[in-house]
């Protein structure tokens, strides 16, 4: 065995000083080359994922407020439309409310025009009764000649007069 | 030509002796050393650009791969740093061994009445106790990984099982542990006998046709030289996933 050993070239004291020289460079690589190496790669790996959960928060954040502007927008539309069609209603409403009042109008000032024509007829009647009582009775002092007491002459024209006042209605108008 | 399956001791400190892959692998220490001091100087920057940029990319491409077989990005960070040095140091020192200079610079000595050339430099991997060195540190931190991991209770019961409970258990892990051994030899076996072969194949294309013929020989023992490595790597971070996971019963 120990030759055999000795054939391929072993020995211990070789052996052990490939052990240290391998472990010397194991420990300096990995001081000097692994770790900043791995460090910055994890680093960077971290980095990257942030910055794509950043940018995927982003675009979700911007999204909804698209959303949020479209719904308001939406709803400012309908409620213009809404004050649109209540103001339409509320003309109409008007409208119809003025024609109506001005109709109701229209009618009173006739029927109180109506009323003062009456009114003014039964004046213009009134004095043209006495003009003609008045009348008549100096006519009739001028025809007889002789003069009545004026109370009497009054009491028989208005008694005349009121059988004129008692004709029935139609003949009454041609007054 | 002299093809000596030993190294050849260069000189002598006292009585420990300097052989010429020692000063090889001294020397490959030197260069990966110094690269890694050349990127850990600057601090690294977020946003990379030449060297780190290159660095950054293979361990990416690395971590990656070891992904593929562990499954696990935790083991992988675990495994990384001794899977890799042990990977930049096979194939640095195997492409260093194809250098000009390798085994023919040296000096003559006179050893059993014949002269023969003790070259300066050689391939650090053409010596058997660089390679054994390397197998039994892959062994023993695949082991020791196992028992950080599973605990040393559960890593143990691997290889001893109650034999009156489960003999066939018993018997399998009687294997294991004989794996383990066997391990060593084959780990070792395989990246000497590569690398050597290598060696003696320039050496003898290089000695019978000495210009333009090598040349295809040459780039094959850079492809060789990378895929030793690599296979020495891979199986040591396949064995690695093993040994950290339970035992089926």
């Amino acid at each position: 065995m120990g030759e055999l050993l000795h054939e391929l070239g072993i020995d211990w004291r070789l052996l052990i000083a490939s052990l240290v020289n391998f472990a010397l460079l194991f420990f300096i690589l990995k001081k000097y080359a692994y770790k900043p190496i791995l460090g910055m790669l994890e680093k960077r790996e971290k980095m990257v994922a942030d910055s794509v959960d950043q940018s995927q928060k982003i675009e979700q954040e911007f999204r909804a407020l698209q959303e949020r502007k479209e719904q308001e927008l939406r709803g400012a539309r309908a409620e213009a439309t809404k004050i649109i069609e209540e103001a339409a209603r509320k003309a109409d409403e008007l409208k119809h409310e003025l024609v109506r009042d001005a109709k109701a109008e229209a009618k009173k000032l006739v029927a109180q025009t109506k009323a003062e024509l009456v009114a003014e007829r039964e004046a213009l009647k009134a004095s043209v009764r006495d003009e003609v009582a008045d009348l008549v009775v100096d006519a009739t002092e001028k025809v007889l000649g002789e003069k009545l007491t004026a109370a009497a002459d009054r009491k028989l024209v208005e008694r005349s007069l009121s059988s004129v006042e008692t004709l029935p209605a139609g003949r009454q108008e041609r007054v | 030509m002299e093809i000596s399956l030993a190294a050849e001791t260069v000189f002598r400190i006292g009585s420990f002796p300097v052989t010429n892959t020692l000063i090889a692998s001294v020397f490959t220490a030197l260069v990966i050393g110094l690269l890694a001091f050349a990127l850990g100087r600057r601090k690294p920057s977020l946003k990379p650009r030449g060297f780190q940029n290159l660095m950054e990319g293979i361990v990416a491409w690395l971590l990656g791969l070891m992904d593929g077989i562990t499954g696990n990005r935790q083991l992988t960070k675990k495994m990384f740093p001794f899977v890799t040095t042990i990977f930049l140091f096979v194939v640095i020192s195997n492409w260093i061994g194809i250098f000009p200079g390798f085994g023919t610079i040296g000096i003559r000595e006179v050893h059993q009445g014949e002269e023969v050339l003790v070259p300066f430099f050689r391939s650090v991997n053409a010596d058997l106790n660089f390679t054994l060195a390397l197998a039994i540190v892959s062994v023993v931190a695949t082991n020791v990984l196992g028992i950080v991991v599973l605990g040393a209770f559960k890593f143990a019961g691997k290889f001893f099982v109650n034999p009156f409970k489960n003999p066939i258990g018993a018997f399998v892990g009687l294997l294991e542990l004989i794996g383990e051994l066997a391990k060593l030899l084959s780990f070792s076996f395989r990246l000497f006998g590569n690398i050597f072969a290598g060696e003696v194949l320039l050496v003898v294309i290089a000695s019978l046709i000495p210009y333009v013929a090598p040349l295809p020989f040459y780039f094959l023992e850079i492809f060789v030289g990378f895929i030793q490595a690599f296979v020495f790597a891979v199986l040591t971070l396949v064995f690695m996933r093993v040994a950290t996971v339970e035992a089926e019963h």
